[in-house]
């Protein structure tokens, strides 16, 4: 029989799902933000933070909610081969397959964009770039160039990849957005919800401001970390009500759980 | 999925950590507390075992009162009065810093007192009742001195403040000593070591290699040799 904490641990399976985004205040200014810079005359708009601070969701999510309205295309992982890049773009851009045994000349590309400009407005969300080549960079510079399509690159945030952003698109990014791990109230907000969504009312009740506390100061507010702690936590629960349920209180969220979680993650050095 | 009893296992020994960490919090925080609270019978027990062990000459006690004083006024009281009590400080104070550094390295005999030192003056039997708190000691001394300038109570305070650790203080007070009598050798020996505790090194040797070409003294020059040689 499957336990009732297995439901609640899948809660926190981490995914770029858009049914499974949370409103936070700070990434409903985020999203505004960058539907507004998508809205303007710009040829790039750089988001930028730290890995779990939600990028993938939150162009997932503009994607989503205006897929409809606008001439926006989402390459949620990133294509390493130059070849099918140019095959993919070629199909946005032509609204046409590339024919079998065909290259894609790029400069006729640039062209072709050209020839365009007014008619069409391409939005081209590219998420986690800085898998990109140098070579595609410079390709997605010169397309951004013609200003028939508007690139939103989505990067993480190391020093390395600093110096990527700085290297090919300083000169040209018009709007950089960065997105931060968030607040302790953020953190409240984002497990509480994301469980009251899934009407898990009494667990989001027992989880208190303490408990979010320990969450928060274990991972340091970053989202990702935050599901995989939590996800830990409600396996651990998982196993004792599947195998001895007198180590759990049903009514009361355990400190004793989380912080095993915490140790399991390596967040507590023991 | 993984080992839960190892995970427990482990969870028990950061448990124990946590809670010894606790607990020597705790302890450290009661071992202050009672001190605290009874910081005046602490006093009064080291005063009677030192009193009985015959080592009165090793530690200066003071005057006056016998009576011992209510520990929470005497606290609270005497921090406030000490700094009431200014005996015309700052003047005095003002007209060393400007000459201090002529005075000491000259080491003037000033004619304000006679040659003779009076050495044995401090351990005399009329001031050899009991205090239990060096801040009541400290305020009435400086009460005795504002009314007399005397000489003796300014090297008391020094001494005081040099065996409290608060240097500045103490060697204000040496300082003054030796401007108001300057043949007082433990006045320019509290003045170095104030000046060798707050890392002023070279001022410190170079006004004991002075004293010393006046003087000739033996116990400057043993404390010469420990700073020389590090074990100061």
């Amino acid at each position: 029989m499957e336990s009732r904490y297995t439901a609640v641990k899948n809660v926190f399976i981490d995914s770029i799902d858009v049914d499974d985004y949370i409103n936070l205040e700070s990434s409903m200014k985020a999203y505004d933000q960058l539907f507004q810079s998508i809205e303007k005359e710009l040829k790039m708009i750089l988001l930028f933070g730290r890995p779990g601070t939600g990028k993938s969701i939150l162009l997932n999510r503009l994607y989503h909610r205006n897929k409809y309205q606008k001439d926006l295309h989402y390459f949620a992982t990133p294509i390493t081969n130059e070849k099918e890049f140019l095959s993919k773009l070629f199909k946005i851009i032509t609204k046409k397959d590339l024919p079998q045994n065909t290259l894609v000349n790029f400069s006729t590309l640039v062209d072709y964009c050209r020839s365009i400009r007014g008619e069409r407005e391409i939005i081209i969300l590219l998420d986690e770039a800085q898998m990109y080549s140098k070579d595609t960079m410079e390709m997605i510079r010169l397309l951004a160039d013609t200003r028939t399509i508007k690139f939103v690159v989505s990067l993480h945030k190391t020093e390395d990849e600093d110096l990527i952003a700085k290297e090919h698109f300083q000169s040209r990014i018009w709007e950089v957005i960065e997105l931060h791990n968030g607040s302790l109230d953020d953190i409240q907000t984002y497990v509480h919800k994301k469980l009251l969504k899934k009407n898990f009312f009494e667990l989001a009740n027992m989880i208190k401001k303490r408990h979010i506390k320990m969450i928060y100061r274990l991972t340091k507010g970053n989202y990702r970390e935050a599901n995989k702690l939590l996800f830990t936590i409600f396996e651990l629960y998982e196993h004792y009500d599947s195998n001895d349920k007198s180590k759990i209180n049903y009514s009361k969220f355990s400190t004793k759980i989380l912080e095993m979680a915490g140790i399991k993650l390596r967040y507590i050095d023991v | 999925m993984y080992d839960v009893d190892d995970l427990e296992n482990r969870w028990k020994i950061y448990r124990s950590r946590k809670r010894y960490a606790w607990y020597i919090f705790i302890i450290v925080e009661l071992l202050v507390a009672i001190y605290i609270v009874n910081i005046s019978k602490i006093n009064s027990r080291v005063v009677k075992y030192i009193k009985d062990n015959n080592l009165t000459h090793v530690f200066d006690f003071s005057k006056k009162d016998t009576t011992l004083m209510d520990k929470k006024d005497d606290t609270n009281g005497s921090l406030k009065k000490e700094k009431d009590i200014k005996i015309e400080d700052s003047d005095l104070q003002r007209d060393i810093d400007k000459e201090h550094k002529r005075k000491y390295l000259k080491i003037e005999l000033t004619d304000k007192y006679s040659k003779k030192v009076e050495t044995d003056s401090m351990d005399s039997d009329e001031d050899n009742s009991i205090y239990f708190d060096d801040l009541q000691m400290i305020r009435d001394i400086k009460i005795k001195f504002s009314k007399n300038k005397d000489y003796k109570d300014s090297l008391r305070l020094a001494e005081i403040y040099y065996r409290d650790g608060q240097y500045t203080e103490s060697e204000k007070w040496a300082l003054i000593t030796n401007n108001l009598n300057s043949d007082i050798e433990e006045g320019w020996l509290i003045f170095v070591k104030s000046k060798m505790k707050m890392g002023d090194y070279e001022e410190a040797q170079e006004v004991l290699d002075v004293y010393i070409k006046k003087t000739n003294s033996k116990e400057a020059k043993k404390l010469l040799d420990e700073i020389k040689r590090d074990k100061f």
